[in-house]
């Protein structure tokens, strides 16, 4: 049988490794094929799952041991990001393809050793039953990610559902959630303004404010947890393969608007006008106009301007 | 690129004699190669390497107009270089040859002609794949300023400047403290020859101050460094001395009339005292005297009518150097290289309390022995007890007290076998009659004339104990032979007795750990530290002296426990890894590096922590939602890329290690595998 295997191996001890394999003739499977990158640490975890969706068979990374590494840490960024990705794959199936090994430049042997009982392990688990399929991905790297792995459940006819997150200290950096309370957010969209992947959306509509948020867009990066006054919201860690895959976006709160005292139109949440009262009163500011909408208010100033004008007209000469 | 049009690319095949031509059916991959996507001329050359091969490479690049180029032949690390330069001397940008791997990875591993040629043909197309994208690139280059600054003046730190010094740039040399010297000052002799450590390092001290390449700034401070490699501005914090040292004269007598002459001395490491206004030890460099505030009368509470109580020093002073009205001052600086040696210090004694430490007198540190042994210290090197004076009789030496051990520090401190025999060596010698036990896990002497220096202490008498003390307590006043005296409980485990040892005094080898101050300085900084908050290198095997963060190299005992000759010859490598540097005008970088779209950037901040060399942070000037985008320093970068993986959106990426290019690799050999797959 002819399997199609891909190792990722790093230009300081593994591919030394390898050439060393080489020099001292191992004979290895020729089913595979070495790219070299200078650190275990570039292999994205995209390349892999565009290796797996073309169809390979199988895919190795190659790093130096914990402690060799020649940028003293890539190998464990490596290592981080290949356990977050089989725990992935894990519920496509597919984890037992992907294995990340250390092999020093000293190691041709270890190195025949490695490739040649990966590759009777994937022999073992059989052709991959993924259909090749290439794709153009998207240049954004988050929509490239969850493309390829839409692209292999569709593949494999699987169908997952959300509510099984992996544990937490499993999830690579960068894929979270914001978790909002309800009972503290006062529905003032500071979120909905700092998010930098526009991810929190924020609508009006049948008397409700509505913030809503989608799992496979959230970048961790804790802005809208740092922008919030209210300190309702706690970004966490999170990856939930099945949200993650789907479309549907999580609605997070809906608060109901006040409405314009003038033309009946949305002016804000009622909870972000009773906050902005209570503030008021607390700095011993008057705290009673009537609640109107924007272009009310507008309006009314312009109508008190005039009439301010009007009684300092000059008499005409 | 030539203007966005695809590039015109060749391939050369090598046969490597028969090394590879012995397994790939060269015709077979060249006339594939030459159908590849952009390829315009395929050929192949029974030895590329030679200079006809090389020549055909010049040839064709003119000739065929090639803005890419695969060889297809060994390993990069052979001739990576060799081809590059062939091309750039044939006016082809050197980053746009790849290497196709087809013998190492390929025709030695793989002993059938039909696999073998079908991988060729995946490698090749991968690296053509590659090569297609690849952008000409020049070398980075910046500027250096022919200059160092060494952080720290112990032998770790005097001899990378003098070395530094004596190659020709200038050194800023700081100190924290009024004299260089360190710990090693300290040190009454120092194994294995037992010569006197002033003897050793005061001629190194007077060297320094009067090296014309050195600038020596005493009771200075790091207060930041911004910039990069070749590059750096200096900001030094200069504390108040209280004395100007440009009138100053030495002469000693304000420290000889000062009344406050109580305050425990620093340097005698309370072993003694030392008046308000004072020079650290006799052998001070530079010899001048500073105040110290809290301890001085002057500064200390007014008479009841507003009177200053004391200022003998300033009345005195031949010169009038005295100011009382000095203030901290600022220094700035420009530096292409730091070495930061700013050394050790022992684990506090009473972290031990099991052993008495920091409860009784009479149980003591090995700095502190030093003092007590030294010549010049408080007791004229005679040996008396702390507590009462009385002459010692019998030491009880405790090795491994807070080291190897999970509770305090797991590491071994490394001196402290040595250090602890010459200690009893040394007492052995002061009292022939005395009695010295020392208690070990594991004696550790690796090194020249270390192993015969423990045979020596041991022929003079000194009873080495296998076992771990229990406790140090103070003697029974019932038993006569315990009366103010300590007790060692401890297991002798080569004899399996219980000893209960009456004894004058106990000395404990503590832990060495990193100096004061030394993790805030690397935070400053922006310096790897180890689990055990020394200074981490580069690479523990390849680049020992070397900090990951380009332009920073380390020295001594601040990288971990390390004794007088290791820190010499460490100190020697760091400097002469500093005048490598600096002898050039200029540094030239892999031009690899990483980039970043800024158009994609969002400012997460995801690939700052990954990057090993600190070569990334967030700008806000460069616009983006609230915290910035980030910027890459190109002299800091390692080109190692672990930043790329990093970014959620695709803005992070390496110059020709693109992730376009990457995956076009990939699609590459999949999609070749298919096809020539038997």
């Amino acid at each position: 049988m002819t399997l199609r295997l891909l190792a990722f191996a790093c230009n300081w001890c593994s591919s030394a490794a390898a050439d060393l394999a080489g020099t001292t003739r191992l004979e290895m499977p020729a089913d595979f094929t070495l790219i070299r990158v200078m650190c275990s640490g570039r292999v994205d975890p995209v390349f892999i799952l565009r290796a797996l969706a073309l169809g390979a068979d199988g895919v190795l990374v190659s790093g130096c041991h914990p402690g060799d590494c020649h940028y003293t840490s890539g190998n464990l960024e490596a290592r981080k990001r290949i356990d977050f990705l089989r725990a992935v794959l894990e519920r496509l199936g597919l984890r037992q393809r992907l294995e990340l090994h250390w092999v020093s430049a000293s190691e041709g042997q270890r190195f025949q050793r490695v490739l040649t009982d990966f590759r009777a392990r994937v022999a073992q688990l059989g052709p991959s039953p993924l259909q090749a399929r290439a794709r153009a991905l998207p240049a954004d790297k988050r929509e490239a990610f969850r493309g390829l792995l839409v692209g292999i459940a569709e593949s494999l006819a699987l169908d997952i559902p959300p509510g099984a997150a992996l544990p937490e200290e499993l999830v690579a950096e960068g894929f979270g959630e914001p978790a909002l309370d309800a009972d503290k957010c006062m529905g003032c969209g500071a979120c909905h303004s700092v998010c930098p992947a526009e991810n929190i959306e924020l609508w009006d509509a049948q008397g409700l404010r509505s913030i809503a948020h989608f799992h496979s867009r959230c970048l961790r990066c804790d802005s809208c947890q740092q922008a919030c006054p209210q300190q309702a919201i706690e970004v966490r860690s999170r990856f939930d393969l099945g949200a993650f895959l789907s479309r549907r976006r999580h609605q997070a709160v809906a608060l109901p608007l006040a409405r314009c005292a003038s033309c009946g139109a949305y002016v804000a949440p009622e909870a972000q006008i009773s906050h902005l009262m209570d503030a008021l009163a607390a700095a011993g500011l008057p705290a009673d106009e009537p609640q109107l909408c924007r272009a009310c208010l507008r309006q009314a100033h312009a109508r008190q301007m005039r009439d301010h004008l009007v009684s300092y007209r000059i008499p005409n000469s | 690129m030539n203007g966005g049009a695809a590039p015109r690319v060749g391939v050369f095949v090598c046969h490597c004699g028969h090394n590879i031509a012995g397994r790939v059916r060269i015709e077979e991959l060249v006339a594939v190669a030459a159908a590849l996507p952009g390829v315009v001329h395929a050929t192949d050359y029974t030895y590329m390497c030679s200079e006809p091969g090389q020549g055909l490479l010049r040839q064709a690049i003119v000739e065929q107009d090639l803005q890419a180029v695969v060889v297809a032949c060994c390993s990069p690390r052979l001739h990576e270089t060799t081809f590059r330069r062939a091309a750039d001397a044939a006016g082809l940008n050197p980053h746009c040859l790849e290497i196709a791997n087809i013998r190492e990875q390929c025709s030695w591993i793989h002993s059938d002609p039909d696999q073998a040629t079908a991988k060729a043909l995946r490698i090749v197309s991968a690296m053509v794949a590659k090569g297609r994208g690849n952008e000409p690139l020049e070398a980075l280059s910046f500027p250096v300023t022919p200059a160092a600054l060494v952080i720290g003046a112990g032998i770790a730190g005097m001899q990378t400047a003098l070395e530094i010094a004596e190659g020709g740039h200038q050194v800023w040399l700081v100190e924290r403290q009024a004299s260089i010297g360190g710990n090693m000052a300290r040190l009454s002799e120092t194994f294995p020859t037992l010569d006197c450590a002033q003897c050793t390092l005061t001629p190194k001290m007077v060297e320094v101050a009067q090296h014309p390449m050195i600038e020596l700034l005493t009771c200075s401070e790091v207060e930041s460094i911004e910039g990069y490699v070749g590059c750096f501005q200096v900001r030094l914090a200069l504390r108040a001395r209280y004395v100007d040292w440009d009138l100053c004269t030495g002469c000693g007598a304000c420290v000889e009339k000062c009344p406050a002459r109580k305050n425990p001395s620093e340097f005698e490491r309370g072993m003694g005292t030392r008046p308000a206004i004072y020079t650290p030890f006799p052998q001070a460099v530079p010899n001048k005297p500073t105040i110290d505030r809290d301890g001085c009368l002057w500064f200390g509470k007014r008479t009841k009518s507003g009177k200053r109580r004391c200022g003998v020093c300033q009345k005195i002073c031949p010169t009038q150097a005295v100011r009382f009205d000095d203030q901290p001052r600022a220094l700035e600086l420009e530096v292409g290289a730091v070495v930061v040696a700013t050394g050790y210090r022992t684990y506090a004694l009473d972290r031990l309390p099991e052993y008495g430490g920091g409860q009784l007198p009479d149980v003591i540190d090995a700095l502190q022995l030093e003092r007590l042994l030294s010549a010049s210290g408080p007791t004229a090197g005679e040996l008396l007890r702390p507590s009462d004076g009385r002459p010692v009789e019998s030491v009880a030496f405790v090795h491994c007290a807070g080291s190897r051990d999970v509770n305090h520090k797991p590491y071994c401190s490394k001196v402290c076998c040595m250090a602890l025999a010459k200690h009893a060596l040394l007492f052995k010698q002061r009292v022939p009659h005395g009695q010295a036990w020392s208690f070990y896990i594991d004696l550790r002497h690796a090194g020249r004339d270390y192993e015969e220096f423990l045979v020596r202490a041991q022929q003079a008498g000194v009873r080495f104990v296998r076992g771990k003390v229990v406790e140090v307590a103070p003697g029974s006043p019932e038993e006569p032979e315990e009366e103010d005296r300590l007790v060692v409980r401890a297991e002798d485990t080569l004899s399996g007795n219980l000893l209960r040892l009456p004894v004058d005094l106990v000395v404990l080898a503590t832990a060495m750990e990193p100096e004061r101050g030394s993790a805030a300085l690397a935070q400053k900084l922006k310096l790897a530290l180890t689990p055990d908050g020394f200074l981490g290198e580069a690479h523990i095997k390849l680049r020992p002296v070397e900090s990951p963060t380009a332009g920073y190299f380390l020295a001594g005992a601040a990288q971990g426990p390390r004794d007088i000759p290791e820190t010499v010859s460490q100190a020697a490598a760091a400097a002469s890894k500093v005048l490598n540097m600096l002898r050039r005008p200029t540094i030239s970088a892999d031009p690899t590096v990483a980039v970043v779209h800024q158009e994609r950037c969002v400012g997460c901040g995801h690939c700052i922590e990954p990057c090993p060399a600190g070569a990334r942070a967030l700008d806000e000037a460069l616009g983006g939602r609230g915290r910035g985008r980030v910027e890459v320093n190109g002299a800091l970068c390692l080109c190692c890329g672990a930043c790329a993986p990093a970014c959620p959106t695709g803005a992070a990426d390496m110059r020709n290690f693109r992730d376009d290019q990457l995956l076009g690799m990939i699609d590459s050999l999949l999609a070749q595998s298919q096809e020539v797959a038997p």
